[in-house]
């Protein structure tokens, strides 16, 4: 009894301290701009410390899972290869030529996520890669299993990417078969996104697949998103498909910072007209 | 007598209080010392007050030096609190812990010069590396901080024997 008022006692004692010490901090953090960077980049020093030993271990555990998914990412990229292959070898070499022409509009930045947060309405990543690796404000994140996010900060070292998991966010998406495209927004739970304002009388069935339509200069076209499981009537007047998406944003780990290498002329040309 | 006694002793520390807010926006030690006299009025705090009450009245007298002098907020204060944190373990060390329970307010006639004199250096440096390190560290280079300690170090105990041998020599 006597030994359990001594540990309350001993908490309560901790607690006052760390309260008042609190206090102390955070004046000298608001009233100081030099104190406030200094104790604010120590603490995120300590905090992405924890973010990545959290990370690795999280890494660590997913082992299998991982292996499976490059496994997969391999199969799909021989099958890509193949079909390249069969491509090319039936035409000649100046049609070769021309029809890659278009390769080079994006370039990638492979990128190890530190933090990854999938439990908000507004989730949020944190990558290992900043501006000293190229990467700037508003490009987009990617993985061969879709949509990541986009990146809204970038210091240095590291970027924050604004979650596809975030109720406000919305990615241009088309429907594989007939290419017709809406805005895809995440629903707010689990791995379930919808395609809005798709045109009542297009044909959609449970189980097409749902890429992105490029109509945008953030993500590239025709990266595979999700497969329809529902399709939904709104008002009479649009349809509204329920998607599941490929990637699981649990096990998310590798991904590519997508650079629009026309980004600059699209954003100039748009200004010009605006 | 003992609320006579309770009240010259909180009239000393209101004085004391008032002479660091002087020190603090009229007195210019130079950018390598840092004159205090809040170590000794946390040492004046009566003994039996405990830990909260202890913690509570530094924590107070230096947000009342950090808002009225020109400084930056909460620097004392964080530095009191933790010189507060550490004023039994450290009385326990340097002196023992049966005798510094029993004792209200340590004072240089109770446990002897040499005693007191380690008591206080403990403290005061506790006191002088944590609010250094929180003006400081980061955009100072080391061997300034260094430099910064050692000497305020210095002056602060010469002031705090010279204030203990003269105004707090004594049970108030």
């Amino acid at each position: 009894m006597r030994r359990n008022s001594r540990l309350i006692k001993t908490f309560l004692y901790i607690a006052l301290f760390l309260f008042l010490e609190g206090i102390s901090i955070i004046l000298i953090t608001n009233n100081s701009i030099i104190q406030k960077y200094r104790i604010m980049g120590v603490a995120r020093s300590v905090q992405s410390f924890f973010w990545r030993q959290g990370e690795s271990i999280r890494y660590f555990l997913n082992y299998k899972n991982e292996n499976k998914l490059l496994e997969a990412e391999n199969t799909l990229l021989k099958e890509r290869i193949l079909t390249l292959e069969r491509y090319l070898d039936g035409i000649s070499a100046e049609e070769a030529i021309a029809s890659v022409s278009g390769i080079g509009d994006y370039t990638f930045i492979p990128a190890t996520i530190i933090k990854n947060s999938i439990n908000k309405q507004h989730n949020y990543i944190i990558l290992n890669v900043g501006s000293n690796s190229g990467v700037e404000e508003g490009m987009g994140v990617i993985t061969s299993w879709g949509v990541v996010g986009i990146v809204e900060a970038v210091s240095t070292r590291i970027s924050y990417v604004s979650s596809f998991l975030n109720t406000s966010q919305s990615v241009s998406a088309k429907i594989v078969t007939n290419g017709v495209f809406g805005p895809m927004v995440w629903t707010g739970v689990g791995n379930k996104a919808v395609v809005r304002e798709i045109p009542i009388h297009t044909e959609v069935y449970p189980g097409d697949t749902i890429s992105t339509s490029g109509y945008s200069a953030i993500f590239p076209p025709d990266i595979p998103v999700g497969v329809v499981t529902s399709v939904d009537e709104v008002n009479g007047v649009a349809l509204e498909i329920g998607v599941e998406m490929f990637q699981n944003f649990r096990a998310l780990r590798f991904v590519d910072v997508v650079i629009n290498n026309y980004s600059k002329e699209i954003k100039m040309i748009e200004n010009d007209t605006e | 007598m003992i609320r006579n006694n309770k009240i010259s002793l909180f009239l000393l520390i209101a004085v004391m209080t008032i002479i660091q807010i002087i020190i603090c926006d009229y007195i210019y030690t130079g950018p390598y010392i840092h004159l205090t006299l809040l170590p000794l009025i946390i040492l004046s705090i009566p003994g039996e007050y405990g830990y909260p009450k202890l913690a509570l009245i530094s924590f107070t007298i230096g947000l009342v030096i950090d808002l009225v002098s020109d400084g930056i907020l909460g620097l004392n204060s964080a530095a009191a609190v933790i010189t507060a944190t550490l004023v039994r373990p450290i009385s326990y060390f340097t002196i023992n812990r049966e005798r510094s329970d029993k004792i209200e307010r340590l004072t240089i006639n109770d446990v002897g010069f040499f005693r007191y004199f380690r008591y206080s250096s403990y403290l005061t440096l506790v006191f002088l590396i944590t609010y250094i390190l929180f003006d400081c560290a980061g955009f100072r280079p080391a061997s300034f901080i260094l430099m910064r300690i050692a000497l305020s170090y210095v002056a602060n105990i010469i002031l705090i024997l010279f204030v203990s041998v003269t105004l707090l020599n004594k049970h108030y």
